[in-house]
């Protein structure tokens, strides 16, 4: 009579942990903000620059969480990158605007943007966790090898100045290198596994065909492509 | 007795009303004075606790922080060595000609040509080549001048005097608020950023220990000498103007 309730108690307490490990919640709260796999906070956003200006580029804001994530796609192919990372800035006008304009303006066709919006957004987080899923692996490594964090702007691009690299809501963008060629592609995670290969004091990493060595894009260290090294 | 006792009110009224008052009207003179006290000052040490909130994509504010150390040494030279709250450790060395970052973490440096003074150093780091330097403007001479140019309103909270006593000031300009707690030796103990027009109104806070405007500096201070297997990589030069979908100058107003 009196080890029959514990027993269910232990059923009871084994089902509940293995729906909370299934779920994968615990491992994505182990994984805090290194984004080891499931959940990952962003440590950007215009407050992180500590800026007394305050200008806010909507376009540079790290946008969601999908586009957060390391890049999936080969850092050959900027020209997707970019056209994902005008989108993101599309879609944060437009959440801006949509909290700007009055709810008494067509209402409906405000709530059918949204609801669209929800939807595009759900979708693509779909697609985004398998390839997550496959990934997670491989994004554990990366994260270990570079800080997949994503720099806002800094203290100063008003006056004569401009801001500086665009990063956050893309992960590829160009840049001129101080001591690199004149255009320069640059990642802020490798999109694959790899290990560094070292030669004449560079690291080099290789994915496919691609080679990367690692480079500042401000405070930021980023990959860029570069030739291959010596015997490879 | 009585009219004693009234009279001993009154004074005390009278007094109260006065330093309140003077303290409205004074509040800028303390803020700039902070400010000079900044600008004029020919080196200066001091240790910031940094957080800031970071918007998530949900709404939800994250807090993150973030520990610096500052050295100044008026013209030439500057060192900040940063530590953020996952562990990731970084230095920033000005010698007077050049740039040096340095990651302890991935144990890469960069070095970066920057002619002129700290102020031009600061400016070409923070502006140019996107280093992000929080309270950037609190390290260069041409301070009062920035704030001068930027605040609108400028007004006095209240003597915070739960600990030493202190000034705490209201700032208001066209993007952001600050609040900054001035302590008696004019020196900031606090500072708060909130960014009004930022989706979620995110806040960046700082408060300012160990003040040392005439600090022993190690000869070494400024001087970078990379650890045994650190690698030296490039430093990427922003073009971003040719950024697709980049405004230029004045083009996010």
């Amino acid at each position: 009579m009196i080890t029959r309730p514990k027993s269910y108690l232990l059923i009871l307490v084994v089902a509940f942990l293995t729906v909370i490990l299934g779920s994968g919640e615990l491992l994505a709260r182990r994984g805090g903000g290194r984004s080891r796999g499931g959940r990952s906070f962003s440590r950007s956003g215009v407050a992180r620059s500590g800026s007394m200006s305050g200008r806010t580029r909507p376009q540079a804001r790290p946008s969601t969480r999908p586009t957060t994530r390391p890049s999936t796609r080969p850092a050959a192919k900027p020209q997707a990158q970019n056209r994902k990372a005008t989108n993101g800035s599309q879609q944060n006008r437009q959440k801006l605007q949509d909290r700007k304009s009055n709810s008494k303006d067509q209402p409906d066709r405000k709530y059918s943007q949204e609801d669209r919006q929800k939807w595009q957004d759900e979708n693509r987080e779909d697609r985004q966790q398998a390839i997550k899923d496959r990934q997670e692996d491989r994004q554990d490594f990366i994260e270990d090898e570079a800080y997949g964090h994503h720099h806002y702007h800094n203290d100063w691009y008003d006056d004569d100045v401009v801001v500086g690299v665009v990063i956050g809501a893309t992960a590829v963008g160009v840049a001129a290198a101080a001591a690199a060629p004149p255009t320069t592609t640059y990642v802020t995670t490798l999109p694959c596994q790899t290990v560094a290969i070292v030669a004449n004091g560079t690291s080099y990493y290789n994915c496919g065909p691609t080679w990367y060595q690692r480079s500042y894009a401000g405070s930021q260290i980023t990959y860029i492509i570069t030739n291959a090294p010596p015997g490879h | 007795m009585i009219v004693k006792r009234l009279l001993r009110t009154a004074i005390l009224l009278t007094f109260c009303f006065v330093s309140g008052n003077a303290g409205a009207t004074d509040s800028k003179a303390l803020f700039m004075d902070m400010a000079r006290t900044l600008s004029q000052a020919q080196q200066f040490s001091v240790i910031m606790h940094m957080s800031y909130d970071a918007v998530q994509d949900s709404g939800q504010k994250i807090e993150f922080s973030e520990l610096r150390k500052v050295i100044i040494q008026r013209p030439n030279n500057l060192r900040v060595d940063a530590k953020q709250s996952d562990g990731d450790q970084s230095e920033l060395v000005f010698d007077g000609k050049t740039i040096t970052l340095f990651n302890k973490s991935e144990n890469v440096y960069s070095l970066t040509d920057s002619p002129g003074n700290v102020d031009a150093a600061i400016r070409y780091a923070g502006g140019k080549l996107g280093i992000r330097i929080p309270l950037a403007r609190m390290l260069v001479t041409s301070l009062p001048q920035e704030l001068e140019k930027m605040i609108t309103e400028v007004e006095y909270v209240e003597k915070d005097t739960l600990g030493d006593p202190l000034d705490h000031i209201a700032v208001r300009s066209q993007d952001i608020d600050l609040q900054a707690w001035i302590a008696e030796d004019k020196l900031p103990r606090r500072i708060v950023l909130t960014y009004k027009n930022a989706p979620g109104q995110p806040q960046f806070r700082a408060e300012f220990t160990d003040w040392n405007l005439a600090p022993k500096i190690p000869a070494n201070t400024f001087s970078f000498t990379p650890p045994k297997s650190a690698e030296k990589i490039p430093t990427l030069l922003p073009q971003s103007q040719s950024q697709p979908g980049q405004t230029k100058k004045g083009g996010a107003k």
